[in-house]
């Protein structure tokens, strides 16, 4: 071979070299481009005070505002405001209303506390250093926010200062916690335990195995605790220690959403499709419906004597709360419905995945858009 | 039914129901669920990959043939058809030893879904996640799946540890592997098989970097388990742990040196080989058999070359007697 053909023959080399280099280098780039962890989203249920409704209408925003009579929202103040420097990453925690202060927790642990009329903060937010799932607690001067890195951490109401830290333990708490009588009930989630703790000093009463995660907001019901937990069961536990079991139904599926209570009956759902009635202080079934196509995410209400389930996809159903006869079906196309409905003006009022307010009337299952869609 | 269904109904879900149950078998752990889960397809997948070390060895016992071939035939085309006949007649694929890591590609994309779905860092991912579960106690039970493993979290990106254990596992695969077949191989195989004894590790350490520790987990533990396979069936070839000693240091200790593992790499050879390079030119210019048209054409080709080099040396020294004067 002669010393030409070596020197194009090097550059082919060299030439080809670099190409492969390079479509190794863009292929790395393009398949780490198109990964990625999931990227919380936020389905906090909306709030009411009077007319006045709170709602993450935009991801990583809470607006506040009213439905006018031609049936649109009207925005008041939003959170974070434009000229806030702040980027949130979304709200899986339902705002909650105490007099005139809204307190609202993102998924990234920005606690604020805001004047429900203006928006404008009480206290500067405070910057928590973990993740939020979980409702906050307020439960006298104080606010209760339970982490995804297993903390309890309790802030001060009226400065937002830190009083005090429990619980420190690994396990995320998805499920908000309820108080009765000085004690917090805190459902954990990779632990798969309830666990109780003295408000007043953070020391644990007692805990008690929950069979699987619980995921499902806590529930009072006289002096149980209910807790929906991915065993697929429900659980009673005695508020009192050491919070025995006094029940527990199994169902079919895990269960997300949050019990109801309505004077002594339990009304549970699950992601199976399974909507049942249970006695409260016994936890013996009384009916069960069950479509096994539909998912419920979304906490059951009763309105008007209609026991109204919304599954994950827009399929809602009106049932007779006293045998769970299919009273009316609607199907809702594209309206994801993963957030606790509230009562709000007559109507049920859910927030869907897309950020839109849909109002639905539990007579016969009518359902409208307020914004976004048909605002 | 749109291939994304497909994908779905026969790789994706049982994977992750597969998933679910390894981890419920293996104590909660995600973490052991993935080493299961990566014994399990070497073990499936062990007859494929004998097959392409078998195929492997016998590209190894041709060698000294393919080297005559190389020897032979300076026509890139000629020397290529002589090989594929080689490798015909003795029943060698080249290509065979893509089989196994083709097929793992299918399975590294599936799991890194896999992991997104059951580690269901978000609400939204659990509650996804309940559909894709197949109606067993165990399976159903299971969740949520402890994404810890010794002090690695499954669902966070691959972090130091992990990204030097698929690096340096990768490197080691292609360096047996390369270095075992360097007498098959053309010069352009071998320098692409040079680059691609740190490209490919460095693409995957990216990798890891990227996605889920469960993957780099399974990616780091099939590619050590392929080394293993590859090293009791078919030798570790001409590697050795000494030869991981750079010269620098060896001229430290007083080791002896290594050999320079390409000497075409800048442009020179040996002495030694560039002389029995050169016979070997002689031997094809004068070729003894007369009727060996690829010999008569590259020495027809070689002269047409020296013509041209001896006109171009003439061109440039009138050049620089006109410059001169």
């Amino acid at each position: 071979m002669n010393r030409s053909a070596r020197f194009f023959g090097a550059m082919f080399h060299v030439k080809h070299r670099a190409r492969l280099a390079v479509a190794l280098g863009l292929v790395a780039l393009l398949a780490t481009g198109c990964v990625g962890l999931s990227s919380p989203e936020g389905w906090a249920a909306p709030a009411a005070d009077g007319d006045q409704l709170f709602a993450q209408l935009d991801r990583g925003t809470i607006s506040a505002g009213s439905i006018t009579a031609a049936g649109s929202f009207s925005e008041d103040w939003r959170f974070p405001a434009e000229t806030d420097d702040l980027d949130l990453e979304g709200f899986y925690a339902t705002p909650l209303v105490d007099d005139d202060t809204l307190f609202v927790v993102s998924y990234d642990g920005v606690v604020a506390a805001l004047d429900t009329r203006t928006g404008r903060p009480i206290w500067p937010v405070v910057e928590l250093d973990a993740t939020v799932v979980a409702t906050p607690l307020v439960d006298g001067r104080a606010i209760y926010v339970a982490t995804e890195d297993g903390d309890v951490i309790v802030l001060d109401v009226d400065s937002g200062a830190e009083i005090d830290r429990f619980l420190e333990r690994d396990g995320r708490v998805w499920a908000a916690p309820v108080a009765s009588s000085g004690t917090i009930f805190v459902g954990k989630l990779d632990a798969r335990e309830l666990w109780a703790v003295q408000s007043s000093s953070g020391d644990i009463a007692w805990s008690q195995d929950a069979g699987g995660g619980l995921s499902a907001d806590l529930v009072l019901a006289g002096d149980l605790v209910l807790a929906g937990s991915l065993d697929r069961s429900i659980h009673a536990f005695d508020t009192s220690s050491p919070g025995a079991e006094r029940w527990r139904y199994q169902a079919s599926g895990w269960i997300v959403a949050a019990p109801l209570v309505a004077g002594d009956v339990v009304y549970g759902a699950t992601l199976r499709g399974e909507v049942f009635a249970l006695d409260a202080v016994s936890g013996d079934e009384k009916w069960k419906y069950t479509d096994s196509d539909l998912e419920f995410r979304a906490q059951l209400v009763l309105r008007n004597g209609v026991l109204v389930a919304a599954d994950r996809d827009g399929r809602v159903r009106g049932l007779d709360p006293s045998n769970g006869e299919l009273r009316w079906e609607s199907d809702l196309d594209n309206a994801k419905l993963f957030a606790d409905p509230i009562v709000f003006d007559g109507s049920i009022l859910y927030l869907t995945k897309d950020g839109d307010l849909l109002r639905l009337e539990a007579a016969d299952g009518a359902a409208s858009f307020v914004s976004g869609r048909g605002g | 039914m749109p291939i994304g269904a497909i994908w779905q109904t026969v790789l994706e879900t049982p994977l992750i129901n597969m998933m679910v149950g390894l981890t419920a078998l293996s104590f909660g752990s995600f973490g052991l669920a993935i080493l299961l889960f990566t014994l399990l397809s070497r073990a499936l997948l062990f007859p494929l990959t004998l097959r392409t070390l078998n195929a492997t060895r016998a590209m190894q016992s041709i060698a000294p043939q393919v080297e005559e071939i190389k020897k032979k035939y300076s026509d890139p085309r000629r020397r290529s058809e002589e090989t594929m006949k080689l490798y015909k007649e003795s029943g060698v694929n080249p290509l065979g030893c893509l089989g196994p890591q083709l097929i793992q590609f299918p399975i590294f994309i599936a799991l890194y879904q896999v992991i997104r779905i059951t580690l269901a860092t978000t609400p939204e991912s659990m509650v996804n996640l309940s559909h894709r579960l197949y109606d067993i106690d165990v399976i159903q039970n299971a969740a949520p799946l402890s994404t810890q493993f010794l002090w690695i979290d499954m669902a966070d990106n691959g972090g130091p540890f992990l990204t030097g254990v698929v690096f340096a596992s990768m490197w080691l695969q292609q360096r047996i592997s390369t270095g075992r077949n360097a007498a098959t191989q053309s010069d352009q195989q071998r320098q692409m098989n040079q680059m691609m004894q740190w490209m490919l590790p460095a693409m995957f350490a990216w990798f890891v970097l990227a996605v889920p520790s469960g993957l780099g987990l399974y990616w780091g533990a099939s590619t050590i388990i392929g080394i293993i396979l590859q090293w009791k069936f078919v030798g570790p070839g001409d590697f050795t742990w000494a030869s991981l000693i750079p010269n620098i240091v060896r001229n430290q200790v007083g080791m002896d040196r290594l050999p320079e593992a390409d000497p075409k790499k800048n442009g020179r050879r040996p002495a030694a080989s560039q002389q029995s390079a050169d016979s070997a030119t002689e031997t094809e210019t004068e070729p003894q058999d007369g009727n060996n048209g690829d010999q008569r054409k590259n020495g027809r080709r070689r002269r047409r070359s020296r013509s041209r080099s001896a006109r171009s040396s003439s061109r440039s020294s009138r050049r620089r007697g006109r410059s001169g004067g």
